[in-house]
């Protein structure tokens, strides 16, 4: 079956992203296409065989292609992805992904995130720097059925670099020109056949790009550190042992929107983003003649602290805060006939998970803050009795815990006749989360008496908030999928179709309890309506069925590889934030919303010579609300927001290799396309479709390369993310014209 | 509302005695309280009074259990009356999340001398209330007495419903013979429906508006014919400029008790707004009149009706709003109106 794997996945890596031989690697070196020999990845453990030979929309980028496009964390693969969509802004804990119209801004993500097996459960923790990555896999379209909770547009899976196939040192260095800069270092080594350990580091810095015009400093500043030991032992034919072990440090200024009436971006409250990670992942596998098992078990923790000018406004609003600490641990056990082979082939697993998220959550409200959203509210309702705040600053504190814990079964099975194969899986799903929450607020105003046009004492009110709950939900879900293929003959490739269940979990929804304390502050001030907890915070899980038919189609040179995918995708159950019956303040988090989504992917790769290789992605999802109405405004039939109509990627690489062994010229040039994008329900505020060009040269002898790269060589102005806060509206710009070199070296 | 039923069952089940009989059989007492509404047939006078019921419910099993019903507080002629019903076949049936457990068919002899005349007695939980409102944390009038004690306004038979617990209701119609027709209401009462109101604007334009969202509360003092009115979520019309206002309570209002039910009103009434600082009287908002009337035989439903003027600035504006509720407290199942 490690043949079997091998074999098929370095077909696909050689071909999924038009990988040439990797730019300064010989053939026998970490060439990404030889990883799984002595890998045990999650997805080769889940995956009947080969993903190009599965009823999957799936893309594999190798290491090559990923160090080209300068790879590191998993928003670099945005757009070069068809439909895959991870927009830079904000910071690093926003990591919203769209696939097929179907993503999450807050909350839970949508798509599932597995490193090195560890499987990340929190999407704050996304976006990260990884050194030595030889394969990211994006999986598209619900992959519920094997994968559980949060995957309902899709997976990605990343692998890094084994000891086992590679030993020596791997040093890269870069810098840009608009002063950001890497270094990472790993060292390999096989203490032997069986047994191999690296250590890598790595850092990055930036000097920051965006300007806030308040102060003249540099917003988006970024410095962040971290290291991965990854251990693997072989400990005899049958038995395998493989852990992996990361941290990384984060300390990151960020969030550069600009205030789109003026274009500059303006505040004068501190933003920034500080976190630091730990992951351990265990993988032990059991291959037998008759079954294999595979159990991998993680442990994440997560400690991470954000504080944003909350209004972006150079006035005094308020600020928020949010401290978190999490520790999360899973189990995923794989049973399955150990080799695929014959008729019947099958899987089942078990999935536990335990979290625990402790999180302080204080809003600050300051002078104008509290002049314009308190007192001017409450004297505009009650003019014959205004107030006046006793204090220009307090808090509105919360405190949270939150334990999640869940456990499914799943199974799959594949009956293969001749060419077709009928593939059967289910997924039963148990979830349950607590809600634990201490909101607290000690403060007070004067309230006078309007008489005769003279403002005359009343009476003193304190605002003495303490208010202690518990709120619980649980669900029981279960997804199914089922899918034929037809392969087609003389080994060119595969069509299916495929009917798959997507599934979001429910929870609550902690930033709503902002929007609680503001009504309950006019509460006692004798106005607004009073909020049930549950109802403003807790929501249902999201579920989808995704209807499929694609191909992998491949010339029987193997020059030519096209993948192809039509789909529709029913979403209920949509997680949306609303008003409440008619009032335009208090949002509520609901399960308001009915959408669909249909479009179609296309990747092409040619490879007319081994030098030269193009390649083609394209992503089409014309996604919109069926049913949608936020209290005030129904937006049934509209756009859905911040999912792109179109991804295009397009690449083509040629190596020229120089007389007389000096080494290897690669050329590249490339180009990606994103949108349309309507940034508000309303569909009022738009991206239009834009495209950034990039280039590069890459020099490489031996073990040395040097990398000149571009990156939006047009300069092309273009916007990331829109908000609005308080009725105001912001935007973040894109990145421009960047150029950079990159150095690497490997030596053994 | 979950937290209803659950405590209804709860309050069911703590039970003041409870003994088995050694025939596996369990016998079980509880008593609640609630105000007689006493009409004379012959002359239409109809007076209020406190009650109490005492329910007796034996179990032989999950599907034979019965139940009687008994009273010693049935006042009238200025005496209490007394009466023990046969027991019957007790049904338990879940509507609109609360739990009601109906008694039908109950017979017996009041005094021992005059037989009960189509009784049927229900205990009853509220159904459930708009998901923002919550009935333990909601607003509750009170005074401070010469003491310093903090009390709920006098007359209130019942707790006010704080806390935790929500206490369960009695609802009851029988005859004493043909001479009188027995009626409960609880002095404590929440209602939902719909309040439609017309509105005129500073600009002078006329607009309408209909909610759901106003939950009326009503609190008598039986004795000295005094009632109090709180209007939760008050809103009256769909103007942004005019946040819903957590409360609005309306004191001092005049109870009248007729046949077959009763009437609150109040004319010139200037509503108050509870707030951290305390009671700010609206006198912007003057109620010009206010009428509750009961509409169905069970006292359960109702209609306010409602006339406020406003001030701007010096500008007195006459019928600013002119409203009218129908709604009740708690809904009659079929098998009760049988």
């Amino acid at each position: 079956m490690a043949l079997l794997i091998t074999g098929a996945l370095r077909s696909a890596a050689d071909t999924a992203a038009g990988a040439s031989p990797s730019a300064g690697a010989t053939p026998s070196d970490a060439d990404a296409s030889y990883i799984t020999l002595d890998e045990v990845s999650v997805s080769a453990v889940k995956q009947m065989s080969a993903l190009r030979r599965e009823p999957e929309a799936a893309t594999i980028l190798t290491q090559p292609e990923l160090e080209r496009l300068d790879v590191v964390s998993i928003k670099g693969i945005s757009d070069v992805v068809p439909n895959f969509f991870m927009p830079d802004y904000g910071s690093r804990i926003t990591s919203s992904i769209y696939v097929r119209g179907i993503g999450a801004r807050m909350d839970q993500p949508s798509v599932g995130l597995n490193v090195d097996n560890v499987p990340f459960l929190n999407k704050d923790a996304y976006d990260f720097d990884l050194a030595d990555i030889v394969n990211v896999e994006m999986l598209r379209g619900p992959q519920s059925t094997l994968y559980g909770r949060n995957t309902m547009a899709g997976v990605i899976n990343i692998t890094t670099l084994s000891p086992l196939r590679y030993q020596g040192w791997r040093i890269q260095a870069d810098l840009s020109t608009r002063l950001r800069g890497k270094v990472s270092a790993g060292w390999y080594h096989k203490f032997s056949d069986n047994t191999g350990l690296s250590l890598t580091a790595n850092y990055s810095g930036a000097r920051g790009e965006f300007i806030n015009r308040y102060n003249g400093k540099r917003l988006d500043k970024e410095q962040s550190y971290g290291a991965r030991a990854k251990f693997q032992w072989r400990i005899t034919p049958e038995w395998m042992l493989q852990n992996t072990a990361a941290f990384s440090n984060l300390r990151q200024g960020g969030y550069p929107y600009e205030y789109l009436p003026t274009g500059t971006i303006a505040y004068n409250d501190t933003c920034f983003y500080r976190r630091l990670t730990f992951s351990d992942g265990l993988t032990a596998r059991y291959s037998g003649d008759r079954v294999s098992v595979t159990s991998i078990t993680s442990l994440q923790h997560i400690h991470d602290n954000m504080t944003l000018d909350q209004d972006f406004l150079p006035a005094d609003y308020f600020t928020l805060t949010q401290r978190k600490h999490e520790i999360a641990l899973t189990e995923d056990i794989v049973v399955r006939k150990a080799a695929a082979e014959g008729v019947y082939n099958w899987l089942a697993g078990f999935f536990g998970f335990y979290k625990h998220l402790d999180m302080e959550a204080p809003v600050t409200f300051k002078d104008t803050g509290i002049s314009q959203l308190i007192e001017q509210h409450r004297n505009e309702a009650i003019p014959s009795y205004p107030i006046e705040w006793d204090t220009r600053s307090f808090p509105l504190n919360s405190d949270f815990t939150l334990p999640t814990w869940g456990v499914a079964l799943y199974h799959e099975s594949v009956v293969t006749l001749g060419a077709w194969e009928l593939t059967a899986g289910l997924r039963a799903d148990y979830e349950k989360s607590t809600l634990d929450y201490h909101s607290f607020c000690n403060t007070g105003y004067t309230t006078y008496r309007v008489n005769g046009g003279e403002k005359v004492f009343f009476g003193k009110g304190d605002v003495n908030i303490d208010d202690r709950g518990e709120l619980s939900r649980d669900y029981l879900t279960l997804l199914p999928k089922i899918a034929v293929t037809y392969n087609l003959p003389a080994n060119n490739g595969n069509i299916y179709a495929k009917l798959s269940r997507g599934y979001k979990a429910g929870g609550f929804n902690t930033q709503m309890f902002s929007d609680v304390l503001q009504q309950r502050l006019m509460n006692l001030m004798g106005i607004g309506s009073r909020y049930d907890v549950d109802d403003v915070v807790g929501y249902k899980p999201e579920k989808s069925w995704n209807y499929e038919v694609g191909a992998h189609l491949n010339t029987t040179d193997g020059k030519i590889e096209a993948d192809i995918a039509l789909f529709y995708i029913d979403c209920r159950d949509q997680q949306l934030t609303t008003f409440p019956d008619g009032t335009t303040t208090g949002r509520i988090m609901t399960n308001a919303g009915e959408t669909r989504s249909f479009g179609g992917e296309l990747t092409i790769s040619y490879r007319p010579t081994e030098r030269f290789t193009l390649t083609g992605s394209y992503g089409h999802t014309n996604a919109r609300f069926r049913r949608f109405n936020d209290g005030i405004n129904d937006y049934s039939g509209n756009y859905l927001p911040y999912a792109p109509a179109n991804t295009l990627f397009l690449q083509g690489v040629w190596m020229i290799p120089l007389r007389k062994d000096r080494g290897v010229v690669a050329l590249d040039v490339n180009m990606r396309g994103t949108g349309k994008i309507y940034w508000n329900e309303a569909n009022t505020v738009t991206q239009p479709f834009y495209a950034l060009a990039g280039a590069g040269v890459t020099y490489s002898k031996g073990d040395f390369s040097v990398q000149l790269w571009g990156k939006n060589l047009t300069d092309t102005r273009y916007h990331t993310f829109y908000f609005l806060s308080m009725g105001n509206e912001f935007l973040q710009r894109g990145k421009g014209i960047e150029g950079g070199v990159t150095v690497r070296y490997n030596f053994r | 509302m979950k937290k209803t039923a659950i405590t209804l069952m709860a309050g069911c089940a703590l039970l003041l005695t409870s003994c088995g009989t050694g025939d596996n059989e369990v016998k079980q007492n509880i008593t609640y309280t609630t105000v007689n509404l006493i009409t004379d047939n012959a002359t239409g006078e109809a007076v209020a009074t406190p009650g109490a019921y005492t329910f007796q419910l034996v179990t032989r099993d999950l599907y034979d259990r019965t139940m009687a019903v008994g009273t010693s507080k049935l006042t009238y002629n200025n005496r209490d009356h007394s009466f023990t019903t046969d027991p019957v076949e007790f049904k338990e049936i879940i509507n609109d999340n609360a739990i009601q457990q109906c008694i039908t068919g109950l017979e017996g002899l009041v005094d021992n001398t005059t037989p009960l005349k189509d009784c049927r007695i229900m205990i009853t939980g509220y159904p459930k209330m708009p998901g923002d409102f919550n009935i333990t944390k909601a607003f509750t009038p009170s005074y401070t007495n010469d003491k310093g004690q903090q009390l709920y306004i006098p007359g209130v038979i019942l707790h006010p419903n704080i806390g935790t617990n929500i206490y369960p209701m009695v609802v009851v119609s029988y005859g004493v013979g043909d001479a009188y027709t027995v009626r409960s209401f609880t002095t404590d009462a929440f209602y939902k429906g719909n309040t439609a109101t017309s509105y005129r604007t500073q600009g002078g334009e006329a607009g309408s508006y209909t909610t759901d969202n106003i939950i009326y509360r009503v609190i008598m003092d039986v004795e000295n014919k005094k009632a109090g009115l709180v209007m939760y979520n008050a809103k009256f019309t769909s103007l942004p400029q005019e946040p819903a206002k957590t409360a609005l309570y309306l004191a001092g209002l005049d109870v009248k008790f007729v046949s077959g039910g009763y009437e609150i009103s109040g004319t010139d009434i200037v509503p108050q707004l509870p707030g951290s600082e305390g009671m700010l009287p609206m006198d912007d908002y003057t109620f010009n009149s206010i009428t509750l009337r009961t509409t169905d035989t069970w006292l359960n439903s109702v209609s306010i009706d409602y006339k406020v003027s406003g001030k701007m600035g010096e500008t007195v504006i006459p019928e600013l709003y002119t409203g009218r509720f129908t709604g009740s407290y708690v809904s009659i199942p079929d098998t009760m109106k049988q």
